[in-house]
């Protein structure tokens, strides 16, 4: 994830948001400060989801394989104009490692996404 | 002012300075010293130094509280922002000592708790972090604990670059910030 999307796309309009949200028992903000050097790239700005009020809130605007709500291990992209309102927008692009389906992620289809939403703004 | 026939008294703590290097200072300037007493080492009370030791041997933050009965602001705190369930929640993973000034005066004027509340948050080491001299909220301490949480950890893992926020506000901040850009979320499990 972190060589195909992070280093491959070098553009300086995409904005990165890590957010660290807690799922298994040892899940501690401690775990989420250590986690973080696995995305160590420096466009990337990290967020503890403490209460899980983030994963929560983006798992409302996809819908998740088998009902889940909470979102983790899913990766949205938005365009350039979405704007947070009440809740997040509906990104352009998602993926997840939430099971095998269409959905399931594909770094390599991942970044053609992003990579198309930057062309976009040229 | 004539210096010739003033007289000063120096406190100083002895583990900090040798007496001969004071006397020589003193001397530079012009002066003459002497010693006349050296005050017995006031030895912290052992349920402070368990709790330092448990802090350093844990690695948590030190939320050290200087209070009294008759403090109206300490007495806030206690009833409305130490019992906040997220600031409670918080204080598990710190070291949380309180002392009370009345009954341990010394130890207050060690630390220089000359007025209250004087709430301070230390580095497991016992460096000062954030001190707080009024009253603090359940939101607004919850937060500085979890910012000092996050210094301890960042320390512990060696890159201090790491930025931690908490909560949805940020995320959106964050992201409306930066229309005009592409975004990318993702949303991770620690382990």
């Amino acid at each position: 994830m972190q060589k195909e999307i992070l280093e491959a796309v070098n553009h300086d309009k995409l904005k990165v948001y890590v957010v660290w949200t807690p799922v298994l028992r040892e899940d501690d903000r401690q775990a989420a400060v250590k986690a973080v050097r696995q995305v160590p790239n420096e466009r990337a700005t990290h967020f503890w989801d403490a209460d899980k009020s983030l994963g929560l809130a983006l798992g409302k605007v996809v819908e998740l394989p088998r009902d889940r709500e909470l979102a983790w291990d899913v990766y949205f992209a938005f365009g350039a104009t979405a704007e947070w309102g009440d809740g997040p927008p509906n990104p352009a692009h998602w993926m997840h490692q939430l099971g095998m389906d269409e959905k399931t992620l594909s770094g390599a289809a991942l970044r053609m996404s992003i990579e198309e939403l930057l062309r976009s703004l040229d | 002012m004539d210096l010739e026939r003033d007289e000063f008294v120096v406190n100083y703590d002895a583990s900090q300075a040798a007496e001969a290097d004071l006397i020589a200072t003193i001397k530079q300037e012009g002066f003459t010293a002497r010693v006349e007493a050296t005050a017995q080492a006031v030895e912290d009370p052992a349920f402070f130094r368990e709790a330092l030791a448990k802090a350093r041997s844990e690695n948590k933050p030190i939320v050290l509280d200087f209070t009294a009965s008759w403090c109206v602001p300490c007495q806030r705190m206690l009833r409305e922002t130490f019992p906040d369930e997220k600031v409670a929640r918080l204080l598990e993973r710190c070291v949380l000592i309180k002392v009370d000034t009345d009954e341990h005066p010394a130890l207050a004027n060690k630390y220089g708790a000359v007025g209250l509340p004087d709430v301070r948050l230390l580095s497991p080491e016992g460096e000062e972090l954030r001190r707080f001299r009024d009253f603090q909220g359940p939101d607004a301490f919850a937060q500085s604990l979890d910012d000092v949480l996050a210094e301890v950890a960042s320390k512990e893992t060696g890159d201090e670059l790491i930025a931690l926020s908490e909560g949805e506000l940020k995320l959106k901040e964050a992201f409306n910030r930066d229309v005009g850009n592409v975004r990318l979320v993702l949303v991770l499990s620690p382990t």
